[in-house]
C-alpha cells in the first residue's frame, strides 16, 4: 500500500502542514517549504515509485513508512498518525482515481485555538453548567478533513402561491380589516453554486450543515502535502446519494426566492413547477477540528470549522442555573417596575 | 357720679361678660416666635403667614360663630351634637362661621383653620369642618384624615345640597344640624364602595390602598414575559446544532431571472370590529378629590355658593 509520508526533502523528517503561515514547517531542521517546493520535490519521487506499484487496495491496514509498524485503520481514512511512531501518514491509494478531491481547504486555526474557542463558546452560553466549561472535559482534539460534495444547481420552473393584501382603517366606532385575495404565479430561473453536503457516514449531518459556510475564495487545488499533520476521510456517500439533500435545500431556497417577489403577505405555497438540474459535483475536502466532549459519562461531539473557526455543539443547560437567573431576572424586573409604578 | 361710673362699669362688665358667653369667640394671640400649631407641620415661611393669619381658638369648643350667626341656645345645641358625633365616630367636627375672610378662598380659609388649631382625632388628624363664609357667601365643608375616606365627593355633594338649601333661606342654625346630622348618617353607613381600595397614610394623604393581588396583577405580568422571553433566547442559543434546509447562501443573486409574474385578484373580504371604549380610564367610580393646604396637610372636600 502506498503511504505518503511527508518527508522533509532536507533532513528526512516528518513535516505537517502549519495552517497558521500555509506552510509546511520542518521542526527539526527549521526548514520551510511552499507547495510548488513539493510538488517539484514529488514529482522526482513519482519516477522511483512508478516502478514498483501497489497491488492490494481495500487493504485495512499498511506499513508504517517511518517505523515499519503494522498500522490498521478504518477503511475510510486517508490521511493519520502512525499508532506507534506517531509520524503522520497519508494513505495514497485512498486519494487517487475516484477518490482524488478536486480541491481542499487548508486548515487556518490550530488545535490550540479550537480548545481555547470550545473554552469561550461554552462560557459564553447563559445557563452552561460551571464544571462544563473546562478544558478537562475535551478528551480528544482531531483535526480531519471531511469530504464534501459540491454541487453547482440550476432551477427552472415556477410557483404558484395563495397571498393576501391586508389594509386596516378605522371609521366612527370601528375598525375595518380588508383582507384582497390573490392567488399569485411566478416563473424563473436561478442558479446555486457550491452547494455542500457532507460525504461522510462517520460525521453527523446536522454538525456538518452547522458549521457551514466556508469561504470558498480560499480553496486550494487538491494536494495531498496539505493533509500531513491532519485526519483525512474519503467519502462513503455516493454523489448521487448525497445529491438529494443538496437539491432539496436548493429547491426550498428557489421558492422562497420567487416568494420573495410577491408583494403581498401571508404567502402560502400551492404549487411549483421547479426543477433543480445538476450542473456540476466537485468532490472537495473541508477542515473541520472535532472535539469529543466528556461531561457526566456522556460523550459528545463539538466541532469547529477549520477554516472560520465558527464551533458548533450543544452546551448542555444546568437546571439550576436557569432557575437562579431566572430568578434574579424576576427580581430585579419586579422591584424596578413597582419602583416606577408605586415610588415614582 | 360715682353711682353712675359705677353703672357703666357693670355694663361694660356685663358687656364683655354678654360676648364671652354668647359667642365663645376668644382667641388666642400667635406670635412669630410661638405659632402654636401642631408639631407635625413643619414651619416655613409660607406656615408661618398662614398661621399667623388664622385666628387660635380653644379646640374643645367646637363652634366658632365669628359671624354671629346663631344664637347661645343654638350654639349650646350644636355643640351637644358636635360632641355625641365626635363621641361615637372617632372624627373630629368644627362649625365656623365668619364675616371676613381675610385668606384667598373658602376653601383656604377652613384648612388653615382645621390645620393650625388643635383639631382632628388620631395621628392623621381625622375631622371635618363646615365653614359659613358670609364674606364670600360660600360654604365649605373641609375633610381630613379618615374624614376624606367616609365622605367621598358624592357624598360631600349630597351633604352640600341639602346645607345649601338652608343657608339660601338663611337658616344658619338649620344649615348646622343638617350639616351634622347628614354627616352621622354617612358615618353610619361606613366607607363607601368609591373609596374602598384607598386610604390614608401615616402622613394623612389619600392613597391607594396596598393590596396584594392589585400589587401582582399590575407589577408581575411584564416582567415575567420579558424573563421568559429572555430565557428562551438562552436557551436556544444553547441549541445550535441543527440540520440545514436552505440553501440561500449558495444562491448566486446575479443569475436569478423572474419570466414571468401574474397577481390575479381572486376576492376581497371586509371584516369591521366595535373598538373598545375603555379610554385610560383613572378613576372609575369617583373617589375623594384631594388638594393640600398651605400646611401641606391633605385634605378633601368641597363646597357652593349660596
Amino acid at each position: 500500500m502506498d503511504v505518503l509520508d511527508h518527508e522533509c526533502p532536507s533532513c528526512g523528517a516528518n513535516i505537517p502542514f502549519n495552517p497558521k503561515t500555509q506552510r509546511w514547517d520542518c521542526k527539526y531542521c527549521g526548514a520551510s517549504y511552499t507547495l510548488e517546493d513539493f510538488e517539484k520535490y514529488d514529482k522526482e519521487l513519482k519516477k522511483e515509485e512508478e516502478k514498483d506499484k501497489e497491488i492490494d487496495v481495500e487493504m485495512d491496514e499498511y506499513l508504517c513508512p517511518n517505523c515499519g509498524a503494522k498500522v490498521i485503520t478504518d477503511k475510510n481514512t486517508s490521511a493519520t498518525f502512525c499508532v506507534y511512531c506517531g509520524s503522520t501518514n497519508i494513505l495514497k491509494n485512498r486519494l487517487q482515481g475516484e477518490f482524488k478531491p478536486s480541491k481542499v481547504i487548508p486548515f487556518k486555526n490550530t488545535k490550540e485555538e479550537a480548545v481555547d474557542k470550545f473554552y469561550k463558546f461554552s462560557k459564553k452560553k447563559w445557563f452552561a453548567p460551571k464544571e462544563f466549561c473546562s478544558k478537562k472535559n475535551i478528551k480528544k482534539v482531531e483535526g480531519v478533513y471531511i469530504p464534501f460534495w459540491l454541487y453547482d444547481c440550476d432551477v427552472i420552473g415556477g410557483i404558484v402561491a395563495n397571498a393576501q393584501s391586508i389594509s386596516r382603517w378605522t371609521s366612527g366606532d370601528y375598525e375595518y380589516v380588508k383582507t384582497d385575495y390573490y392567488l399569485c404565479s411566478r416563473d424563473g430561473s436561478m442558479t446555486f453554486e457550491k452547494v455542500p453536503v457532507d460525504g461522510s457516514t462517520k460525521f453527523q449531518d446536522d454538525i456538518m450543515d452547522s458549521i457551514e459556510p466556508y469561504d470558498y475564495s480560499e480553496m486550494k487545488d487538491f494536494n495531498a502535502s496539505y493533509l500531513s499533520g491532519f485526519l483525512a476521510e474519503k467519502y462513503d456517500v455516493e454523489k448521487d446519494d448525497a445529491y438529494s439533500r443538496a437539491k432539496s435545500r436548493v429547491k426550498n431556497s428557489a421558492v422562497q426566492r420567487l416568494e420573495e417577489n410577491i408583494p403581498f403577505s401571508n404567502i402560502t405555497l400551492a404549487s411549483d413547477t421547479l426543477n433543480v438540474q445538476k450542473v456540476k459535483d466537485d468532490y472537495v475536502l473541508m477542515p473541520v477540528w472535532l472535539l469529543n466532549i466528556n461531561y457526566k459519562g456522556k460523550m459528545q461531539t463539538f466541532a469547529m470549522n477549520g477554516q472560520t473557526g465558527k464551533m458548533v455543539g450543544n452546551v448542555p443547560i444546568s437546571a439550576k442555573k436557569l432557575i437562579l437567573i431566572a430568578l434574579i431576572m424576576e427580581v430585579v424586573l419586579v422591584m424596578i417596575f413597582t419602583l416606577f409604578l408605586y415610588v415614582l | 357720679m360715682k353711682k353712675k361710673n359705677v353703672i357703666l362699669t357693670f355694663a361694660l362688665l356685663m358687656c364683655i361678660s354678654f360676648n364671652f358667653v354668647f359667642a365663645s369667640t376668644n382667641t388666642q394671640v400667635r406670635t412669630e416666635n410661638n405659632l402654636m400649631i401642631k408639631p407635625s407641620i413643619k414651619v416655613t415661611e409660607k406656615v408661618k403667614k398662614a398661621a399667623l393669619s388664622t385666628p387660635k381658638v380653644d379646640e374643645t369648643e367646637k363652634i366658632y360663630d365669628f359671624a354671629n350667626l346663631f344664637t347661645e341656645s343654638q350654639e349650646n345645641i350644636l355643640y351637644n351634637d358636635v360632641s355625641s358625633f365626635i363621641n361615637e365616630y372617632d372624627m373630629d367636627m368644627v362649625i365656623v362661621t365668619i364675616n371676613d375672610n381675610n385668606k384667598s378662598s373658602s376653601m383656604a380659609y377652613a384648612d388653615d383653620f382645621y390645620d393650625y388649631n388643635y383639631f382632628g382625632v388620631g395621628s392623621t388628624n381625622d375631622g371635618l369642618l363646615l365653614l359659613i363664609d358670609m364674606d364670600n357667601r360660600v360654604v365649605w365643608i373641609s375633610t381630613t384624615g379618615k374624614a376624606i375616606l367616609m365622605y367621598d365627593d358624592a357624598r360631600i355633594d349630597d351633604i352640600l345640597d341639602y346645607v345649601q338649601d338652608e343657608l339660601v333661606d338663611a337658616n344658619y342654625y338649620n344649615a348646622g344640624l343638617e350639616f351634622i346630622s347628614e354627616s352621622k348618617y354617612y358615618a353610619e353607613k361606613g366607607i363607601p364602595s368609591s373609596n374602598s381600595n384607598m386610604t390614608i397614610d401615616k402622613d394623612g394623604n389619600y392613597v391607594e390602598r396596598f393590596d396584594i393581588m392589585s400589587y401582582i396583577l399590575r407589577v408581575f405580568p411584564i416582567p415575567t414575559i420579558i424573563t421568559l422571553v429572555v430565557i428562551l433566547i438562552g436557551v436556544t442559543s444553547h441549541r445550535n446544532v441543527k440540520k440545514a434546509v436552505f440553501a440561500k447562501e449558495y444562491l448566486k443573486e446575479n443569475t436569478v431571472r423572474i419570466t414571468g409574474r401574474q397577481d390575479k385578484f381572486l376576492r376581497s373580504n371586509t371584516a369591521s370590529y366595535r373598538i373598545s371604549s375603555s379610554s385610560s380610564g383613572s378613576s372609575s367610580s369617583g373617589g375623594s378629590s384631594t388638594h393640600s393646604g398651605s400646611s401641606g396637610v391633605s385634605h378633601g372636600g368641597g363646597g357652593r355658593s349660596f
